[in-house]
């Protein structure tokens, strides 16, 4: 758990903050991936940050930041969709919002391509988006098994499964 | 739109977001106070609580069995129930471990699966419980010599007795069965959906589900 001590400002939260805004990226794209509706993303990136911020104190240098991000971030995103009930805590105001709200374009102001993207995306279960996040990220084979907990042959084995399974949707809607 | 396209869009999406996004830090120390009770801090309470109401009731019948230590018939009914409460308080323990292991920041595969097996908790109260129904005896013995001092066994009648004793052996089979299967692995099986969703409705379902999707997904597999 974070003290409050170490608070934007301090050292550690200025390392923290660095490397965070190296890898924005990943936060909002699981939270898009990830969020029930279109206005949910929001309150999943904050939900990710926060919890990034708190596991800050033990992430391992040892580690890549990016690996460590993508667990922190996937394990939230994964436990936050599959909770029925929403915490009503977790609403905060505008003005709270740990990413800017302008910095994420509502769905209906995403490129058509990406939007269809999500789409596509948002068909597969929880896991195999996982799965789908890391190999269009172009993470490592290596790191998305690492990332997910499973092994090299496995993601390799599910990685083809899923370019087939997406060819085959092409074929479908050409 | 084909796989490369696919690939191409999402790599120009990434440089878009992180051209466009911006953090503001500040706004975590008001969001954090927001957030003071996260759902593994209330399962934490829930078990917590679960846990002292255990070890009470675990004391008191020590303390009865103690107390009626000459007479076996009472002795032995609260040893069988203690037995139980002392089975409950061991899965309470295991699931504040469990819970004290959660770091966000293992494997997605390996915390999905202790998050799932944080919820299932019901379903192992619910196998003691029906593993207990053969038992159900003991709660009338306990109840008539603390509500009436009776000892049943010794002055109850004969018939009542024996048909109270057969319905228990007729009990066990199916009690012992229902304890062995009724586990997230045999979540597919009709009568074992029933007993899950009797447990906790559909979350219950769902969480064991979602743990056959997990062994699923961490399977090897061979093409």
């Amino acid at each position: 758990m974070t003290s409050p001590n170490a608070m934007p400002g301090t050292a550690a939260s200025d390392e923290f903050s660095a490397r965070l805004d190296e890898h924005k990226g990943i936060v909002c794209k699981i939270a898009h991936a990830y969020a029930r509706n279109p206005e949910d993303w929001q309150d999943l990136s904050q939900e990710i940050i926060l919890q990034l911020w708190k596991s800050y104190p033990r992430f391992d240098p040892r580690f890549k930041f990016s690996t460590w991000m993508y667990r922190v971030a996937l394990n939230v995103a994964i436990s936050n969709y599959r909770r029925e009930r929403r915490r009503p805590n977790a609403v905060v105001s505008l003005e709270e919002l740990v990413v800017e709200p302008a910095a994420q374009p509502e769905q209906s102001e995403l490129d058509p391509r990406v939007a269809e993207l999500y789409r596509i995306i948002g068909q597969l279960d929880e896991l195999n988006r996982a799965l789908m996040l890391l190999y269009l990220d172009d993470t490592s084979y290596r790191d998305i098994a690492s990332i997910l907990g499973i092994s090299e042959t496995n993601v390799a084995t599910k990685i083809n499964r899923l370019k087939l399974k997406i060819k085959e949707q092409f074929k479908e809607n050409e | 739109m084909n796989l490369d396209e696919m690939k191409q869009t999402w790599t120009e999406h990434t440089v878009k977001l992180d051209r466009l996004l911006k953090l503001n830090l500040q706004a975590l120390q008001s969001a954090q106070m927001d957030k003071s009770q996260s759902a593994l801090n209330r399962y934490k309470t829930h078990r917590v609580i679960e846990l002292i109401t255990g070890v009470i009731s675990a004391g008191l019948l020590g303390a009865y069995v103690v107390h009626r230590l000459t007479v076996p018939s009472l002795v032995i009914p609260a040893l069988i129930l203690d037995a139980f409460i002392i089975a409950a308080i061991a899965g309470c323990v295991r699931q504040l471990i469990l819970l004290r292991q959660i770091n966000f920041a293992d494997p997605v595969t390996v915390i999905q699966a202790k998050l799932e097996a944080v919820k299932l908790h019901m379903l192992d109260n619910s196998r003691l419980m029906i593993l207990s129904l053969p038992f159900y005896f003991a709660y009338i013995v306990l109840g008539f010599d603390l509500l009436f001092g009776v000892n049943i066994l010794a002055q109850g009648d004969r018939a009542f007795l024996y048909a109270n004793a057969a319905l228990s052996v007729a009990f066990f089979l199916p009690a012992l069965w229902v304890f062995r299967n009724l586990n997230f692995r045999n979540a597919g099986h009709p009568m074992i959906r029933i007993f899950i969703n009797g447990a906790g409705g559909k979350q219950l379902l769902a969480a064991a589900d979602f743990l056959n999707q997990i062994e699923e997904f961490k399977a090897e597999e061979q093409n």
